[in-house]
């Protein structure tokens, strides 16, 4: 089985409280924050390396970004992936979600055609959650999003999480699947993995590799999306203590409610 | 850093994620003894952590003496215990390249480099622990066998190791210059002769289960005798730099957790960082001392990748380890006030296995005085 996983780089989010946002390019400023795998491509990985050991087959990772990402594309070898592509070129730059979608999947068709794409559901920075439906639109393949379990044992059955309950549904391949946090559990990397990955392939990518590209979708300019006026809110929280009895307290609590509806403080 | 590379710093990222994930909450028990060590150093096996300077074809990956380095330092942040009970195994697995028969080292080495067992070393008796020609665990020959009868004392891990690699006398009478007479055997725990006994209740290294242990009749076959016994005993030496590692660990977690206490600890709207500049620099004094002990250990291991084992370095290294310990522990318990000394903070454990790790693997006295006969 091909399996592919697009991972991303984003800043740590231990770090979230540095993070600025240039008043200009409305971008946000990672000037010394250190770059992580996605929390959720983590565990997308877990869950292509969980269907390898199922099925057999290989695992290549995709990402788009800048040439320092090559650092997670490594550690995503380290892991236990196969081979890595990374798409890094100016002309990709200032991507909105569709235009991140449309270049990636240039990028898989590029490479091969793989019968399971796997990605995080959502990413740690943008949180739009856009990316997996998007690559299956753009793959023309079946898609799932929000996906807790993955079953090849009959074909591919995933489990998609929503607010009230689970759903079971069985895709055809090619397919992509949008894998939560929730997942699974992240296996600890193996030390014989991480010095194999010198023997991995590991590319770098540019506009003019991919095929059948359409250059216009690309980047700022191929973006229909483009950031309004942002802002950093200044948080001042106020803990209120309330005193009484267990009823007089829930009764306190439901005034402030009526009092505060609409309103952004007290 | 100028020992790390690309290779080195993904390793270090995946034992600080273990360390961590996984020993940071399984320190805390180890050191209450309200757990022990067995399953997460087997997990640790298993992910290859053992297998750093051990050669390729004792089932290692290469002599990567820096990379093992990383390891122990990275252990060596969330406590001492654990990171010396990973310590042992290369300090069981480095002389055992030379020690063993090719057979052992497929029987033994192998499996227990990649977390299949656990080997310790019973060695240590009343008599002494360099007095090894009073002891008196005996192994005495019984056709292609041994029949081992005797006991130890101040074994680490007594009750937790599936393999011990037992010291007996063979003869009456020890050559004092071949040392012939002085065998070392595997002998499984699983056999019916052996029994760990009496786990002593020690200063520091708390969970490391240090007792006595018991043999009963055990017979072990002659291919399970060491060839070169004193290979084992005599080429510990250069992994004792294992320490220097545990030490500069703990000693950077240590600094990090002061620093990060007086720049959040205000008094008179002021934090003790910024009000006190004799606090500071008493920190950063400390600091200075780690810089130059990563470097003197670093280079020492970068040595031992060319193939340079010089043991009175290595001794050296061992023997300042538990005082660089002692000392950043009680500055830093100094430094933090009332805060310094209760447990929870988790600063006085350095200050206790400090001394613990000053006397483990041979004391202190014991390198001093290899280097005054040097000279």
């Amino acid at each position: 089985m091909k399996i592919a996983v697009s991972i991303k780089s984003v800043p740590d989010p231990e770090y979230y409280e540095k993070i600025t946002i240039d008043p200009v390019s409305k971008r946000l400023v990672r000037d010394g924050i250190p770059a992580v795998i996605n929390e959720a491509d983590l565990h997308a990985i877990e869950e292509a390396l969980r269907l390898k050991e199922a099925c057999g087959g290989t695992i290549t990772i995709v990402s788009m970004g800048p040439p320092a990402a090559i650092k997670q594309l490594k550690e995503a070898l380290a892991m236990g992936c196969d081979e890595a592509y990374l798409i890094s070129d100016r002309k990709v730059g200032g991507a909105d979600t569709l235009a991140t979608s449309y270049t990636l999947a240039k990028t898989l068709e590029t490479i091969g055609n793989f019968d399971v794409v796997f990605t995080g559901s959502e990413s740690a920075d943008g949180a739009t959650a856009h990316v997996p439906s998007q690559l299956g639109v753009w793959l023309k393949a079946a898609h799932a999003t929000n996906v807790v379990h993955v079953s090849a044992e009959d074909g591919i059955v995933v489990t998609k999480q929503f607010e009230n309950g689970r759903g079971r549904y069985r895709l055809s391949t090619p397919c992509v699947i949008g894998v939560t946090a929730k997942a699974n559990e992240v296996r600890f990397t193996n030390v014989r993995d991480i010095m194999e990955v010198k023997n991995k392939k590991c590319v770098v990518l540019s506009a003019a590799d991919l095929k059948d590209l359409d250059e216009s979708r690309l980047g700022l300019p191929g973006s229909p999306s483009q950031n309004g006026e942002v802002e950093a809110i200044e948080a001042n929280k106020e803990c209120i203590m309330l005193e009484g009895s267990e009823n007089e307290i829930a009764e306190k609590i439901a005034e402030i409610l009526k009092q505060t509806a609409g309103k952004e403080t007290l | 850093m100028w020992y790390m590379n690309e290779e080195r710093e993904l390793l270090r990222k995946s034992f600080r994620e273990y360390t961590e994930k996984r020993i940071r909450p399984l320190a805390r028990k180890l050191e209450a003894e309200e757990e022990n060590s067995r399953e997460a150093l087997l997990e640790m096996g298993k992910l290859g952590m053992f297998t750093m300077p051990v050669p390729e074809a004792a089932g290692g990956t290469g002599p990567d003496y820096i990379s093992w380095g990383l390891l122990l330092e990275e252990l060596g942040k969330e406590g001492a215990t654990f990171a010396f009970l990973a310590l042992l195994r290369q300090v069981f697995n480095g002389p055992m390249q030379a020690a063993c028969s090719k057979e052992q080292i497929e029987k033994y080495v192998k499996p227990a480099v990649n977390g299949e067992f656990l080997i310790g070393l019973a060695a240590n008796e009343p008599a002494g622990g360099n007095n090894m020609f009073e002891y008196q665990t005996k192994a005495v020959r019984d056709g292609d066998d041994w029949i081992i009868n005797g006991s130890k004392v101040l074994v680490t891990q007594a009750s937790e190791v599936d393999v011990f690699l037992v010291l007996a006398l063979t003869r009456d009478q020890i050559d004092f210059r071949t040392m012939e007479g002085i065998d070392i055997f595997f002998v499984p725990t699983s056999d019916p002769g052996f029994r760990a006994g009496h786990i002593e209740h020690k200063v520091g290294l708390n969970g490391s289960n240090t007792g006595s242990v018991y043999f009963d009749n055990i017979r072990v076959p002659e291919s399970d005798r060491l060839p070169f016994p004193m290979a084992l005993l005599m080429g510990f030496g250069p992994e004792l730099s294992g320490y220097a590692a545990i030490a500069l660990g703990g000693a950077e977690a240590m600094i990090a957790k002061t620093a990060d206490y007086l720049k959040n600890r205000i008094q008179m709207g002021v934090s003790l960082w910024d009000a006190h500049e004799s606090a500071r620099h008493d920190l950063a004094k400390l600091q200075m001392e780690v810089y130059n002990y990563r470097n003197s250990l670093y280079g020492h291991l970068a040595n031992r990748n060319c193939g340079i084992h010089d043991m009175l370095e290595a001794g050296a290294l061992k023997a300042s380890a538990g005082p660089l310990l002692e000392k950043v522990a009680g500055e830093c318990m100094m430094l933090m006030g009332g805060t310094g000394v209760i447990r929870e903070t988790g600063i006085e454990q350095y200050w206790r296995d400090a001394k613990a790790l000053e006397i483990a693997c041979f004391s202190d006295k014991t390198f001093t005085g290899n280097v005054a006969a040097s000279l």
